[in-house]
């Protein structure tokens, strides 16, 4: 843990739903959380790499792309200040799809992936208040991804390919989780 | 629509097998199971629509559906399809927004409705504990849907470069959800 913690009130406005925690479980959520600063250029995790933390970001900004034959890179996000990345594979442990770039030079929160089990092992009040907070995040990523996705599908060279108000053929359909009997 | 009272030991089965649910305690299995409601619709009914209120979530146990949302010009857009598995309404609910989407049934399905006050319960039966495992299988979800939104988006760009490949279109998700195809 650390001895240095960041400051809370400079936390609480970085993340306001942080209030809710009471002072004991706040000060607990930030000894275990690490200020990490990395130089524009450099790389917080690449694709396909075992995840190891998620960070969050207090100033600068990271783009998270995916490399594309030819050298070239498509962007996934573009994050700032008060945005999480490395958050999903903190949650499910399975490698990065994706390389988190530093554009601008990065001052970060490192919750590292053998604190967040603690946490979770103990039923620590951190725990449940992290997930709720990354539970949050994600719901309004997947809402953002879903518009994004749509506009893309109304580029011009794939909206013929792909009939909006059509079901897909059903050959693509297969039943993934077989039921049961019941 | 039609509800029906749980056949307890069969929703509690296909629990067991499902690749998330699957992996929760007994305990918060059978909270969940007192709880939650099993719903038969029928072709074309809808389970949650778009602007209304989200007060729970839910889990396809027989049947499929299809998520659509109204598009500016008041067309429908076909944003997913969901085959049993599927864990859905989950971003509405986690936003505390309203529902941005409408999911239909597209034959005879069954689905398990779970009340979002569940997340908030303060009952004696739901401790830190269960509280923290939902919480996490929801995360669980929403990662899992997020990594196969990462791929379709991916896979767009590719295709808008005219390098998409079929194999981009896999694998599956494990969850029930599957993309319309670019």
């Amino acid at each position: 843990m650390n001895d240095v913690l960041f400051p809370t009130r400079q936390f609480l406005r970085l993340v306001p739903n942080a209030r809710r925690l009471p002072a004991e479980d706040l000060q607990a959520l930030l000894s275990r959380l690490i200020l990490v600063q990395v130089p524009a250029g450099a790389v917080l995790f690449v694709v396909d790499e075992e995840p190891d933390a998620a960070y969050l970001i207090v100033s600068g900004e990271v783009r998270v792309v995916r490399e594309v034959e030819g050298g070239e890179s498509l962007t996934l996000a573009c994050l700032r200040r008060g945005d999480v990345v490395g958050d999903m594979g903190l949650i499910d442990g399975r490698l990065r799809v994706a390389t988190a770039q530093v554009e601008e030079d990065l001052v970060a929160l490192r919750l590292e992936v053998t604190a967040y089990r603690m946490l979770k092992a103990d039923v620590h009040p951190v725990a449940d208040w992290l997930l709720e907070e990354i539970d949050r995040r994600l719901a309004m990523r997947i809402r953002k991804m879903f518009d994004r996705i749509s506009r893309l599908r109304e580029e011009p060279g794939l909206a013929a390919s792909a009939p909006r108000d059509e079901a897909p053929e059903s050959r693509w359909y297969s039943r993934i989780w077989p039921m049961g009997s019941g | 629509m039609s509800t029906e009272a749980l056949p307890v030991q069969s929703v509690g089965d296909t629990l067991k097998d499902h690749p998330l649910m699957g992996r929760v305690s007994p305990d918060l299995r059978e909270f969940l199971i007192e709880r939650a409601q099993v719903r038969e619709v029928g072709p074309a009914e809808a389970i949650c629509r778009e602007g209304f209120t989200a007060t729970a979530w839910f889990l396809m146990l027989a049947g499929e559906a299809r998520v659509t949302r109204t598009r500016p010009d008041g067309g429908q857009e076909v944003l997913a399809h969901l085959l049993p598995g599927a864990l859905f309404g989950l971003v509405g609910m986690l936003c505390g927004e309203r529902r941005a989407a409408t999911v239909a049934a597209t034959e005879d399905a069954k689905v398990l409705e779970m009340p979002a006050a569940l997340l908030r319960s303060e009952s004696d039966d739901f401790s830190p504990r269960l509280a923290l495992e939902l919480r996490e299988i929801l995360a669980l979800s929403m990662t899992s849907q997020l990594r196969t939104m990462n791929r379709r988006l991916y896979g767009l760009g590719r295709k808008l470069d005219g390098e998409a490949r079929e194999d981009e279109r896999g694998p599956e998700p494990v969850n029930g959800w599957l993309l319309p195809p670019p």
